[in-house]
């Protein structure tokens, strides 16, 4: 896991901003929203999101605020900023590019 | 609110609220797990394996505490805080290692910041000027020439003005003693006579009025003058209608056209008060040898030493093609003006601050030598650690966060050593040391100590730290193991032997300084030196006009002293040994049958008939002067041995003439007088020539007095003779000859204390060393010394065997300190005046005292592993 783990950050990122591209989420949310779009592949370690979203907050890239839930229980609700908006379509590019890349060796002779 | 500035809020928050967020995410975390168990109990599990299941699928909890606290970036912080506050306890709970290390580090580093403070005020400051790195001086060489004496004469000074291309400003000034007379009063000021272009090279603007002007030279006695402010406020009162009073000085009225600003002083005259303008035209030939005179120039901006090196050799070529073709040697040289202030003590800062060094090193090298000990003492405990998942990084921290602590205690008890030992110099200094007053204990030597501290413990502290945590975990852990000596055991000793051989070099060099102390202070001059009284006086330049008058004041004055009683004899000279004075040395060249053809530099005087009797030099051939050799009479000399045996190696011929080309004078040899040896220990008589002050008189005398009774119950009648004779007549202090010489023991005294108490420092910590490291070799050979002495060794032999090993590292010690005490001898030797480079009395002495102190620090450890008790020995595992 940790070798990977650089690439794996960045992916990380990329996907959380995705996940609230359409309104506020707090951590659980956004776990389920993954999994929901990518039919249960990406599941392990839900924890590690939560690094991860400190680091963005760090970054600019999202906000958050301590809300409560429908349940009624105290959570932390993050959203997208306007910067974040603005990393997620440069990242989302990056991804493509490299993704065609990797596909164009793999797919070489 | 940009990138940076939220970074470093949260940064903050996140230091000063850490527990906070911990809180805060831990929250975050349970409410994930309990949403994901619940999710899970409505697909239709069981509320225990929902749980179970989301736990898992959560991932590692403590692993996503850690990646968050690193996220946080303050984690490093929180490490050291938390490393900081367990060396802290742990130190408290080990005070006797504690206590010494603050101590050894306290020590060495006081002393180091004291000695750098004082090297820095006086040394590295620059002076009081605006644009002080462009300020020089020029100093002639010339035969005779003693060295760091740096003058030069007017018209030469006039020349390189108008000839170089690198000097802004340039200027002259020498003292000159005026009398200031009032309706009320007459006193002697310190006074000076300068070019204005000295004050416009020294670039200080004046508080009041103005500075000396080009017009105001005029090649007579001067109408104007410039005042200190320490002078307007304390003998003017800081009158508001100065500048443009006017003043008595030596008969003439002189208008005061300026006040300095306070703190103004012209190097190498920085008594000097007044400044009057030179009474006569610079430009005068006359004047070409007279070589009296400091210079100050200011370079063009943008010029360096070596482009203005280069162009002043190039005047100075010029200069000495049209006026010294034949003075062998002659030229001009560039110093900067701050080395004619502190140049003269620059060599003996640099050795002290050297021995300070080494010093610093001595207490060092105990530190490592105290850090190696503990780690040594703790491998059980770092073990465990190990053992118990810390990596060897971790623990490596760990030890140089107690020395960390450590340093911190060894910097406060620093930085109070360092104020007192820089109060204690200024308080202790002998008198002669430049711009003392701008020794002081400011920010900077704070963080010098600081920095120091912290840079010694945390690289001596980390060798050890790197030892300690070589571990072999298995062997430590095991019950009873004891870490071999083997190879660990040797960097102690090492530490040892180096700590004795610095406080063997230091105890060498301060041997030398006291040798050099003593050797001055057994000077026997040839003469007796109590109840010889001496004083000087000055004859106003306006009511002694001609030479007739000076004499008879004088010869005046010698009738009167004769009268009080318990005056033995009286006596005048321009100058004399001990109490000072002089006019440098001059070119003689004798003539006639037998005579040396090579000139030979002398010192000249002029003085009174009876000036050899009242010394007590006894004249070994020919007639001394004599009451007869007055003006219009041949003129006459004595010369001393020293000069007899230069210029006549033969034998002194019945008509011996001797020239003076500088003075212009031709005197003939009329007799020997003993040489008097100088007080410096290992210089030779000069050569000196003495003719009749009736024939050559001067306005400026020490009376020497010999009395029957001890000189203080004199003084007085003396004072009021004098003033019987010209009340404008004031004595400069009335001391005795033997008071003159032991100020002069004053600075080789402190010189010699002050190394002293270096080398006596050093001796401590290595005395301090030495027993640490027997202590403990002999606590971990308990057993050994147990089996021995159950087997019939005779406890004696123990002792003597510990003795041994102490010696031995002593040895080791003088061996390499001896080569140490070599170099150290060669500086001191070049530093301090007259002192040997090599003296082995006193080097066998010094070393004789490290191992006295060696055996001392032996005794205890020895005595205890004689007193070994074998049946506890051996029973203990």
């Amino acid at each position: 896991m940790d070798d990977r783990a650089d690439l794996l950050q960045g992916t990380l990122d990329l996907l959380i901003l995705k996940a609230l591209l359409l309104g506020a989420l707090h951590g659980w949310a956004i776990s389920k929203r993954l999994r929901q779009l990518s039919d249960e592949v990406l599941e392990v370690g839900q924890g590690s999101l939560y690094p991860a979203l400190y680091r963005l907050e760090d970054r600019g890239w999202i906000g958050s605020e301590w809300g409560t839930s429908p349940e009624g229980r105290r959570v932390k609700l993050y959203s997208i900023t306007a910067a974040g908006k603005k990393r997620f379509a440069a990242e989302r590019t990056q991804w493509a590019l490299f993704a065609r890349a990797v596909d164009q060796v793999l797919a070489a002779g | 609110m940009s990138d940076w500035s939220r970074r470093l809020r949260r940064r903050l928050r996140a230091l000063r609220q850490g527990a906070a967020l911990d809180a805060e995410l831990d929250e975050e975390m349970r409410v994930h797990v309990e949403l994901e168990a619940e999710e899970l109990v409505r697909s239709g599990l069981t509320p225990e394996e929902a749980r179970r299941r989301a736990l898992v699928a959560f991932g590692g909890i403590e692993r996503y505490r850690e990646a968050h606290r690193d996220a946080r970036g303050t984690r490093w912080l929180e490490d050291l805080a938390r490393d900081l506050r367990r060396a802290w306890r742990g130190l408290l709970h080990a005070r006797a290692f504690s206590g010494a290390a603050v101590l050894t580090l306290g020590l060495g580093v006081g002393i180091t910041t004291a000695m750098f403070s004082v090297a820095d005020g006086i040394l590295l400051r620059p002076l009081a000027f605006p644009g002080e790195d462009r300020l020089v001086t020029m100093c002639e060489s010339f035969p005779g020439a003693t060295a760091g004496w740096c003058g030069i004469s007017p018209p030469n000074v006039e020349d390189i003005a108008v000839r170089t291309r690198t000097i802004a400003a340039i200027g002259f000034g020498r003292s000159d003693a005026v009398r200031l007379r009032t309706a009320a009063s007459s006193e002697l000021l310190d006074a000076g006579i300068a070019t204005p272009g000295m004050f416009a090279a020294l670039g200080v603007k004046p508080e009041r009025g103005r500075a000396l002007l080009p017009g105001d030279v005029t090649g007579h006695e001067g109408s104007v003058a410039v005042i200190t402010d320490e002078l307007w406020r304390g003998r003017f009162g800081a009158a508001a209608d100065i500048p443009g009073r006017v003043i008595d000085l030596d008969g003439r009225p002189v208008t005061i056209v300026g006040v300095m600003p306070p703190g103004f002083v012209v190097p190498q005259y920085d008594w000097i008060q007044l400044w009057r303008p030179v009474p006569f035209d610079p430009r005068d030939e006359q004047n070409r040898d007279w070589r009296g005179f400091a210079s100050y120039a200011r370079l063009r901006p943008g010029v360096g030493m070596a482009a203005a090196r280069a162009d002043l050799a190039r005047v100075a070529a010029t200069l000495r093609s049209e006026h010294f073709a034949t003075t062998a040697g002659w030229g001009v040289s560039l110093r900067p003006l701050r080395d004619l202030v502190v140049g003269g003590t620059r060599p003996l800062l640099l050795v002290f601050m050297s021995a300070v060094l080494l010093v610093l090193l001595a207490a060092c090298f105990n530190l490592a030598n105290l850090l190696l000990a503990r780690a040594a003492s703790r491998t059980r405990e770092l073990s465990l650690s190990a053992a118990l998942g810390a990596t060897r990084g971790r623990l490596v921290r760990w030890l140089l966060g107690e020395a960390l602590v450590l340093s911190l205690g060894g910097a406060i008890l620093a930085l109070a050593l360092g104020w007192g030992g820089v109060h204690a110099f200024k308080l202790l200094a002998p008198p002669g040391v430049p711009r003392l007053d701008e020794v002081r204990v400011d920010a900077r030597v704070w963080l010098f100590a600081l920095a120091v501290t912290v840079g010694c413990a945390l690289l001596f502290g980390l060798v050890p730290a790197l030892r300690a945590t070589r571990l072999d975990i298995a062997d430590a852990l095991r019950d009873g193991a004891r870490t071999a000596t083997g190879r660990k055991g040797r960097l102690r000793p090492v530490l040892v032997v180096a700590e004795l051989a610095l406080a063997a070099t230091l105890l060498a060099g301060a041997g030398l300084l006291v040798r050099n102390f003593r050797t001055m202070s057994d000077w026997r001059p040839g003469f007796e030196q109590e109840h010889l009284t001496t004083f000087q006086l000055f004859a106003s330049h306006d009511r002694y006009a001609d030479e007739a008058a000076i004499v008879g004041l004088w010869q005046r004055v010698e009738q009167a002293l004769a009268t009080v009683p318990g005056v033995v004899s009286v006596g005048e000279a321009s100058a004399g040994p001990v109490f000072g004075g002089g006019d440098g040395a001059s070119e003689l060249r004798a003539e006639g049958a037998r005579a040396s053809l090579t000139p030979v530099t002398g010192e000249w005087f002029d003085v009174s008939p009876t000036y050899f009797r009242t010394m007590g030099i006894p004249l070994v051939r020919g007639r001394g002067i004599t009451p007869q050799d007055v003006a219009g009479a041949p003129p006459v000399a004595v010369v001393n041995q020293a000069l007899a045996r230069r210029l006549w190696p033969a034998g002194l011929p019945p008509v011996a003439r001797i020239t003076l080309p500088e003075l212009k004078r031709t005197v003939d040899v009329v007799g020997v007088v003993r040489d008097v040896p100088p007080l410096r220990p290992d210089a030779a008589p000069q050569p000196q020539i003495f003719w009749s002050d009736r024939q050559f008189p001067r306005g400026a005398r020490y009376f020497v007095v010999r009395s029957a009774v001890p000189p203080e119950r004199i003084a007085r009648l003396l004072r009021t003779r004098v003033a019987a004779v010209d009340p404008e007549l004031t004595p400069s202090s009335i001391t005795t000859v033997a008071q003159l010489v032991s100020n002069k023991l004053v600075r080789p005294r402190f010189n010699m204390l002050l190394l002293v108490v270096f080398a006596a420092t050093a001796l401590a910590l290595a005395a301090v060393g030495t027993y640490g490291l027997l202590a403990y070799l002999v606590s971990r050979r308990t057993r050994e010394f147990g089996v021995r002495l159950a087997l019939g060794c005779l406890p004696r032999g123990i002792l003597t065997g510990v003795v041994r090993e102490g010696l031995a590292l002593a040895l080791a010690g003088m061996a390499i300190g001896a080569a140490g005490a070599l170099v150290l001898g060669r500086a001191l030797a070049h530093a301090v005046e007259g002192t040997q480079p090599f003296d082995a009395t006193s080097f066998l002495a010094s070393f004789a005292i490290l191992a006295g102190v060696v055996l001392v620090a032996c005794a205890l450890p020895a005595r205890r592993a004689s007193r070994v008790d074998p049946v506890a020995a051996l029973r203990a595992e």
